[in-house]
């Protein structure tokens, strides 16, 4: 899933500066999850700007902030179903990721759309409050050869043969918080049986399949219109 | 009027406050103070303070309420183990966000209390009471007064 917080409230208060009828609309998809952008939270950021509007004597009839969630805002069918709100605002707060903006943008032409999000990464709940990054969507997957343990998302320096010199009781140099990647790569392979895999000489990581190339695209012949 | 909402646990403090008012030693459930007439008070009662979202407590401040106080049971004493842990939880994290916007954190508290501690809620009420005179109303009843006293301006001036 897709990993997101939210954003300072005043930077998304200095955003919406000067618009008054603001639509937040939330993300039901990975953004619930997260609990950065999803109804719940789409209903506390309405409520905090109309108390801060408030606050500063910016609240009457011709001014609005109202909230809507849709089930995933990077999908055009979800979308239509907002229209009529969207038509109504002047500007509109997107809690999606930034696909969710993205689409938003696209597909409400003339429309101001903003990110009350930062997007973080593709991740999981690690447990109840704690996502933790595990992809970092490089385009060429190793996790056959690493024992299922990304070298490129969870190893502070993305290394691909093996662990740096700061590598310490598996703890990564960079903080002791951030166990070291190619320990849990190499304790896990060994559990597997397969340490041997590890001294395999491979050829270089094609990075052309990452970001080389402008923006990527997956197509699927057989499901193409 | 400066308005106190009062979330209270149905094992503890909701017990606790119809005590007190029982023996009139303080609020009234109703919405009474007797001991600061000018003050209002909201007690809502519920199943448990871990069933009070953040939204909820927002939507009592946006309603009017000076001052909101989540009201439950003392830890290891709840009936839904840790429906009050959370409860606290989202009282920090409540006082947080509201800062962001310049309200004053202690707008939103969170007290323990013990279903026989009326004298302990007529207290805590009172001092509340205290606290939201000082602070004054939440941000939109003062924008609504506001507005109520420009819109009475405007009326008489036609
Ligand atoms: S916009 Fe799409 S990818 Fe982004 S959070 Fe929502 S469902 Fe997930
Ligand atoms: S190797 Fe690439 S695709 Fe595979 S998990 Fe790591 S970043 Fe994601």
């Amino acid at each position: 899933m897709i990993v997101a917080e939210q954003k300072p409230v005043a930077e998304i208060l200095r955003m919406i500066e000067g618009y008054r009828k603001i639509l937040v609309v939330g993300c039901g998809t990975c953004v619930t999850v997260c609990m950065a952008g999803g109804e719940k939270e789409a209903g506390i950021l309405a409520s905090l700007i109309r108390m801060a509007w408030a606050r500063e004597g910016r609240l009457g009839p011709l001014i609005d902030v109202s909230e809507t969630t849709v089930e995933r805002q990077c999908e055009w069918e979800f979308l239509q179903e907002i229209s009529e709100k969207v038509a109504a605002s002047d500007a509109v707060l997107s809690m999606g990721c930034g696909a969710g903006v993205q689409a938003m943008a696209r597909m409400f032409e003339g429309k101001v759309i903003l990110p009350a999000l930062n997007t973080k990464f593709i991740g999981m709940p690690e447990r109840q409050g704690l996502w933790t990054e595990l992809c970092a969507g490089c385009g060429d997957c190793v996790l056959d050869r690493t024992g299922g343990i990304c070298p490129i998302a969870r190893c502070s320096k993305s290394l691909l043969n093996g662990p740096c010199g700061g590598s310490q009781n598996g703890k990564c140099e960079v903080s002791k918080d951030i166990d070291c990647a190619w320990q849990l790569i190499f304790d896990r392979m060994k559990s597997l049986g397969r340490l041997e895999a590890l001294g395999a000489m491979l050829p270089p990581k094609d990075w052309s399949k990452n970001r080389d190339g402008g923006p990527r695209k997956v197509v699927r012949e057989d499901m193409l219109l | 009027m400066p308005k106190i909402v009062a979330f209270a646990c149905e094992h503890s403090a909701y017990e606790a406050a119809t005590a007190a008012l029982e023996r009139k030693t303080g609020t009234a459930v109703s919405g009474e103070n007797p001991r600061f007439p000018i003050v209002e008070v909201e007690i809502l009662k519920v199943p448990c303070t871990g069933r009070v979202e953040v939204i909820d407590i927002l939507k009592a401040l946006e309603g009017g309420a000076g001052i909101v106080v989540l009201l439950g049971c003392f830890e290891e004493a709840c009936h839904y183990l840790t429906g009050n842990v959370r409860a606290k939880k989202r009282v920090g994290y409540v006082r947080r966000i509201i800062q962001d916007i310049g309200l004053e954190e202690n707008r939103v508290q969170f007290f323990s209390l013990a279903p026989d501690m009326d004298a302990r809620f007529s207290g805590i009420i009172e001092e509340l009471s205290k606290q939201v005179v000082n602070m004054g109303p939440g941000p939109v009843t003062r924008i609504r007064d506001q507005t109520t006293k420009e819109q009475a301006q405007a009326a008489q001036a036609r």
